[in-house]
């Protein structure tokens, strides 16, 4: 075996692993609190990356430093969105918003193309073309920007949800939203900023990667399944689990993609989740829900 | 009540009349595309009874229904390409693999309960969708199959005109609608509809929740594959991207949906009303784009507003007529005491 390829592959799986975990983080994030699996993810990060490219056209800086205004962007466009649909089925059972956040996930990803037409943009950047060397290896800068940026944000989550007094209140209704309620939290808002954060995470996503794919509505597919199964293998609503499932995912994909075939790399994932969903239902870490 | 008697029941006689009427319409029908149309509304009913098994009557949501279109498709297009084989001889080797993968698919999965069947079959469309396009040898990749014309042959269900598929399916219409009304009236049927009403309740009651679920994703996936394999001899052209897509999938559980899951009729009446739609805002707004977000939309919509389906409007208006119909014979219901009980 070409050992130099091996960890060159291993290392850009991780990086891109990474924007599954971030992306994955935020699924999980959701449904920890509120018991609701968002297969609209990558639909969102679509928005993202076309947030990023508007923004881009009319500033002119660097994607990097468009990061508060892509937020403030995700913020409007995820609470028009939530409000329309979810807010007004909460209380469903799982069947109810795995329809509505699929319909949700088919109507947005054709909508951007519908606005922004079929042909790829790019935002073009000063840092795509830098890369490092470590050694015989060669890292792309974004790829590592990327990464670091999911850590910067998965820990911020990480302190808001166990420094802060909306983060204690966030933990209340995931661990039961009925009680909370009862005692003063109001659950409706907790559900609006958790589903908000789960989408923010998404577009931030959509920003971390536009160095890496062009702008274009079928990037969704790439990341529709990928974040699924990692936020699965960490157990749902484990959110450590989702930083390590997303990782795990990207390196996998990775590596049969280089090895055997890149169309294979699916199959691969797929095989993945089957065999971690009989083996240990309760995702690898074992916190995760078992009714999902 | 006796079965010749139940036969004579105004039901069975509406539905002799349709069944005459869409045996006896192509001969009134001079253009072809509006045959071609016709065939993909009955083509997309059964699809969607397919789902509806799992989807629908199970509640468990399935996005992998073009993945088992495309197995029925692509054993039929292989066996015939390259060993020509009659598709009435493929069509029960892609019965069994749509068998063997649906309880790949399900075994794991239907122990847990939630989101996780439905992420299994993402997991598997995708996957297999990429497994088509690695084994290129025999399915030709993302480039397509075609099967060419080899003259009028019933066995290689090879025609001249599209007309033969038309009662086709018609035929696999009405063994759809047999097949789903046997399983309702099974045990299994009523099984998975205390499953879908109550699991924890259901398995107290010894319902063998996990092999229930199977049973009914297996026979939906039978269905399917079945008649994936003749929409394909119709359509004379498969590929990775337009019939093993996630798009198609979806369209699917829409038919179902807007027509009302959980019913018998519902999804044919989808199918007829989604099909001359797709057509329409094909022409009018284009194929992709925004035709899907309208196709989003109306899922979305559906969901939130009448998540029965259309068809309980039918219901309703049958309910509405039979009670003008008694209001003759109307009789004074004394109140009763325990009123909150009712």
């Amino acid at each position: 075996m070409n050992y130099w390829l091996f960890f060159q592959t291993l290392i850009n799986g991780l990086l891109l692993g990474g924007v599954y975990s971030l992306i994955g983080v935020g699924i999980t994030l959701v449904f920890g609190v509120m018991k609701i699996v968002n297969f609209a993810a990558g639909a969102y990060l679509v928005w993202g990356m076309y947030f990023t490219w508007v923004w881009h056209q009319v500033t002119g800086w660097e994607a990097y430093a468009l990061i508060p205004l892509v937020i403030i962007s995700m913020i409007i466009f995820g609470y028009i969105t939530f409000k329309l649909t979810i807010r007004q089925v909460l209380g469903s059972d799982f069947t109810t918003f795995i329809l509505i956040t699929v319909g949700l996930s088919f109507f947005l990803q054709n909508l951007s193309e519908v606005v922004f037409g079929t042909s790829p943009l790019a935002v073009t950047s000063a840092t795509a073309l830098y890369s490092l060397r470590l050694g015989t290896f060669v890292i792309s800068v974004p790829r590592i920007i990327a990464f670091g940026g999911m850590l910067i944000f998965v820990a911020g989550i990480g302190i808001l949800l166990n420094k802060t007094l909306l983060g204690r209140a966030m933990r209340a209704t995931a661990e039961n939203a009925e009680v909370s309620q009862m005692l003063g939290i109001n659950t409706e808002k907790t559900f609006t900023i958790a589903f908000l954060f789960g989408i923010v995470m998404a577009g931030i996503a959509g920003l971390l990667v536009t160095p890496l794919f062009f702008v274009s509505a079928n990037v969704a597919e790439t990341f529709r399944l990928a974040p699924l199964v990692a936020v699965v293998l960490g157990g749902l609503g484990n959110i450590k689990g989702a930083l390590i499932g997303g990782m795990l995912v990207g390196v996998i994909e990775g590596l049969v993609s280089t090895f055997i075939s890149a169309d294979i790399g699916v199959a691969a994932i797929c095989i993945l989740f089957l065999i971690v969903v009989y083996l240990f239902p309760l995702g690898l870490f074992g916190k995760g829900a078992r009714k999902a | 009540m006796t079965k010749a008697k139940n036969l004579l029941q105004p039901k069975f006689i509406v539905m002799l009349i349709a069944f005459l009427f869409f045996l006896i319409l192509p001969t009134f029908i001079e253009s072809n595309y509006i045959i071609t149309v016709l065939i993909k509304c009955m083509a997309f009913a059964v699809f969607g009874m397919a789902w509806n098994i799992i989807g629908g009557y199970g509640a468990q949501v399935s996005w992998a229904s073009a993945s088992f279109v495309a197995i029925g498709a692509y054993t039929n297009f292989i066996m015939q390409v390259e060993l020509s084989i009659s598709p009435f001889l493929s069509i029960p080797v892609g019965m069994l693999l749509s068998f063997l993968f649906a309880t790949l698919i399900g075994y794991g999965t239907f122990r847990l309960r939630g989101a996780y069947f439905a992420i299994a079959t993402i997991a598997f469309a995708e996957a297999f969708r990429g497994v088509l396009q690695y084994f290129s040898g025999l399915t030709r990749g993302s480039a397509g199959m075609f099967i060419t014309y080899r003259g009028n042959n019933f066995l290689a269900l090879s025609f001249s005109n599209d007309r033969p598929f038309y009662f086709i399916f018609l035929v696999l219409v009405i063994i759809s609608l047999i097949v789903s009304r046997l399983f309702i009236k099974s045990k299994t049927g009523y099984y998975l509809g205390c499953i879908k009403g109550d699991e924890d309740a259901a398995e107290t009651l010894g319902i063998e929740t996990f092999k229930v679920k199977l049973k009914a994703f297996q026979i939906s996936a039978i269905m399917m594959s079945v008649a994936g394999a003749f929409y394909a001899s119709f359509l004379t052209f498969i590929s990775p991207i337009s019939t093993a897509s996630f798009n198609l999938s979806v369209m699917i559980g829409i038919v179902a949906i807007v027509g009302g899951t959980a019913t018998l009729w519902g999804p044919v009446l989808g199918a007829f009303i989604i099909v001359p739609l797709i057509e329409l805002s094909g022409v009018l707004l284009g194929a992709a784009g925004a035709s899907n977000v309208l196709y989003g939309l109306l899922l979305v919509v559906m969901v939130m507003f009448r998540p029965s389906g259309l068809i309980t409007i039918l219901y309703a208006l049958f309910d509405k007529i039979k009670k003008i119909r008694d209001g003759n014979r109307k009789v004074k219901v004394p109140i009763s005491v325990d009123e909150e009980d009712s």
